[in-house]
């Protein structure tokens, strides 16, 4: 067990080390130029080839790509992603300040839809092909189908219309004020949980359902137990693994989402970070936060592995 | 006072940000020499001088400077520091502002601590309207030695506010200022500008009552401006002229737009009255080169007698044809529209290509970021684009300034020898009614060589509570110069 755990570590470097190459070349190809952002927002900025030059010298865009790619690689292992080019911050700085808000709300969002997402899914198992059935369901496919961004700009409209109101533009951690950060929070932890809650919910119904046509199940019936026990302490512990795995699958999408939500709704995490470091070609803060989802997604298909190993033995390296 | 701007400031540095994003929550830090008077027809008014003369020949301006300004590091505001404020605007201040002080502007010296001599290149009479513009801010002597142009430590001025805290791509605070110079002024505690780029959570927000105003004479389209008027009747409505323009800009230096008959067969074919009704909802103004408002442009009357302000559309589309055909292109043409990505920019681009296609003149829209937009126009690398443009100062001087041959900002390349003469003559002429003749032949010139169309020119709308109280009437440069919030207050210490 040990050996694998080991095994599937170390082969985080190479994925990792390819994710890193491909961030800092995409990077690279992409139109338009830092240094003209740095210079002002003027169009004609760029009239100025000295100081242009002075700036791509500061940024270090004058060396050759391999150059800029080993200096950027040797700040990857000692964790400086340098200085970011737009707010002129160390980037690390820019990600320490606004990386809670986001963890905030992928917790949040998490959360509501589990807690959503478990009970419509036992309940759509439990009544099939009932009202409260086809009722779940028509939930489900709707959190499916509908775009994050879009149902973000809906809640915002229906707040406004219906109640003049809007989340506060202010935010506060939960352990500061929890009744404020839930205040900001919640609604656009909806607009990201919806679909997760979907997903979940229908992979709870399934797999309830699958489980509930087991023989186990029938001899917790014949013992006499209430009809509750058994769903609850029978199906359903058996039945979550599956939902499990799913969600920690989904939660590597809810961060692309939390991108545009947090756009929308003016939170400033390090999603909407993201966004104004690509309009401003800030090489820096793209490559170090890819880097971050990246490592994100590594860790998270590693824990998810190691659960699978853990609950079954049968899954070990040749 | 909480307002919102769609974008984030690229810089601290107003003698560089040409953009509304940086003028606006920046501005109240800083004064200028001169100011606009807001309240009265944006008329020339002293901010840290006092009082001014010009010398005979129009060429020596003699600042006298207030005595007893402080910086908000505490440090005491000598000529020195305008002195050094003007050399670095004019030589090292953003190009498309500057390009026109560059041209007039000699050199400057203290004869005392509050005694500035400037010297100029010629007598000009836009001068004072460059110094009064927001980005001709006095700062500190050397603070861009001392403080990195993206970090808080660059904003010392003396301005009404001072720097109080911001988050990149979040917002800027600013506080007031208690040692202000003016007695009693500002009112406000302080402000906030909160970056919004999605007009929809503008509205919202502003509805939900969480922004003061919808944003500083913006971000308010008429279908907003409806809902207001009906379901709150404490929210204001504020209209006025924008000194802002549709701007279809043609590289005059390569085919087609090479050929005159090709710009003006694009010209006849643009209905401006109905890009006007698709890209603003009827919140549009037809004009030539110059904002109409001015009393340097043409009448109305006589803009109109112009084939491409005529109202027949059918006989306009003919006669495009006709030219189309003479310059080689009876079959028509394709060309390449760069077009900057946005909600503000794409309506009236796509209204024009309408326009275009029943001339048979195909227009193949590349849609670009800011950056490669910018990138690709200065290289001269496009055949069109579409961007709107806008003045900070309502002068001719800078409306013009950007088509006069070898101007840095003149992207399409155009020149005309007759045009640029007349430019020196009216930059040197100070009576109004005068300078307007040259300018209204300026005018006639453009109309006939057409380096580039403009569809119609903005209006600016913004809504704001009615608790605000002086907020200033807006006016062609409002989106830049407000009045620093000096003397705006808010009933009951609310502002929404």
């Amino acid at each position: 067990m040990v050996t694998y755990i080991l095994r599937r570590i170390l082969l985080m470097v190479p994925t990792l080390l390819g994710a890193v190459t491909l961030i800092f070349l995409v990077m690279r190809l992409l139109p338009g130029d830092a240094a003209l952002y740095i210079l002002g927002s003027d169009e004609a900025s760029q009239l100025n080839k000295e100081a242009l030059a002075q700036v791509r010298q500061e940024l270090g865009l004058d060396h050759s790509l391999p150059v800029q790619y080993v200096q950027w690689l040797w700040g990857v292992v000692r964790l400086d992603f340098g200085t970011s080019y737009w707010t002129k911050q160390p980037v690390i700085e820019e990600l320490a300040q606004r990386y809670p808000m986001t963890a905030n709300l992928a917790v949040l969002s998490l959360l509501l839809s589990t807690v959503i997402a478990v009970p419509i899914g036992v309940l759509s198992a439990v009544k099939q092909d009932t009202f409260a059935d086809y009722a779940a369901r028509i939930f489900v496919i709707t959190g499916l189908s509908l775009p994050n961004f879009w149902l973000a700009i809906l809640i915002i409209l229906g707040l406004v219309h219906y109640f003049r109101w809007l989340p506060p533009l202010d935010y506060a951690p939960f352990w500061v004020d929890p009744w404020l950060n839930v205040k900001q929070l919640v609604f656009p932890a909806a607009a990201t949980g919806y679909r997760l809650s979907a997903i979940s919910a229908r992979m709870t119904r399934s797999s309830v359902l699958e489980v509930l046509r087991d023989d186990y199940v029938r001899t917790a019936r014949a013992k006499g137990l209430h009809e509750r026990a058994v769903v609850l302490k029978h199906a359903l512990r058996n039945a979550l693994l599956p939902v499990i795995t799913i969600t920690s699958v989904e939660l590597l999408i809810l961060f692309g989402g939390l991108v545009v939500v947090e756009t929308v709704f003016t939170i400033p995490g390090i999603g909407r970070f993201l966004v104004d470091a690509i309009i401003h070609r800030d090489y820096p803060s793209i490559q170090a936060l890819v880097f971050v989802f990246s490592v994100f997604v590594v860790v998270v298909n590693l824990l998810v592995d190691i659960i699978y190993a853990l609950l079954d033995p049968r899954i070990r390296y040749a | 006072m909480v307002w919102a701007v769609h974008e984030y400031m690229p810089s601290f540095d107003l003698h560089y940000e040409t953009s509304y994003i940086a003028g606006q929550p920046l501005g109240p830090l800083y004064n200028n020499l001169v100011t606009l008077d807001v309240y009265d027809g944006n008329k020339i008014v002293g901010d840290l001088a006092e009082r001014w003369d010009v010398g005979d020949d129009g060429t020596r301006v003699t600042f006298r400077l207030r005595k007893g300004v402080k910086f908000h590091d505490g440090s005491d505001f000598t000529c020195a520091d305008a002195q050094w404020s003007l050399d670095r605007l004019a030589k090292r201040g953003n190009p498309t502002f500057t390009s026109v002080l560059k041209g007039v502007y000699g050199s400057s010296r203290c004869t005392d601590d509050f005694t500035l001599v400037v010297s100029l290149k010629q007598p000009s009479a836009g001068f004072l309207s460059l110094l009064a513009g927001v980005n001709a801010a006095v700062m500190k002597r050397g603070i861009d030695e001392r403080a990195d142009r993206k970090h808080p430590g660059f904003l010392v001025g003396t301005g009404p506010f001072k720097y109080k805290s911001h988050t990149p791509g979040v917002d800027f605070q600013a506080q007031r200022n208690p040692s202000y110079w003016k007695p009693g002024l500002p009112h406000l505690d302080g402000y906030r500008a909160v970056v919004m780029s999605d007009l929809t959570k503008i509205f919202a927000s502003f509805r939900a009552r969480q922004l003061t105003m919808t944003g500083i004479a913006r971000h308010l389209e008429k279908p907003e401006a409806d809902i207001l008027k009906k379901e709150f009747p404490d929210a204001v409505v504020g209209l006025g002229p924008r000194a802002c323009w549709d701007n279809y800009v043609m590289n005059v230096t390569a085919p087609p737009f090479n050929d005159r008959r090709v710009r003006k067969a694009i010209a006849l074919a643009t209905d401006r009255e109905k890009m006007i009704e698709i890209a603003v909802e009827g919140w549009g103004l037809l004009g030539g080169f110059i904002s109409p408002y001015l009393p340097f442009a043409l009448p109305a009357e006589e803009l109109k007698q112009y084939a491409q302000y005529q109202p027949d559309m059918d006989k306009r589309r003919a006669e495009a044809r006709r030219l189309l055909a003479d310059a080689g292109y009876a079959k028509g043409l394709t060309v390449e529209l760069l077009l900057r990505r946005g909600p503000l920019y794409e309506p009236g681009a796509l209204s024009r290509q309408d326009d275009l296609k029943k001339i048979g003149v195909t227009e193949k829209i590349v849609l670009l970021d800011t950056a490669t937009i910018r990138d690709r126009t200065l290289k001269g690398d496009f055949q069109t684009y579409t961007l709107p443009a806008a003045v900070q100062y309502d002068d001719p001087d800078v409306y013009y300034g950007r088509l006069v041959c070898e101007n840095a900002s003149n992207t399409g390349r155009y020149c005309n020898a007759e045009f640029d003469k007349l430019y020196r003559a009216q930059t040197e002429t100070f009576d109004v009614t005068k300078r307007a003749e040259i300018t209204r032949k300026m005018e006639r010139i453009l109309l006939a060589d057409l380096p580039d169309d403009r569809g119609y020119y903005w209006t600016s709308s913004m809504g704001y509570w009615n608790r605000v109280q002086k907020w200033p009437p807006i006016a062609g440069t409002s989106v830049y110069n407000f009045g620093k919030f000096e003397q705006v207050w808010c009933r009951g210490g609310k502002c929404m």
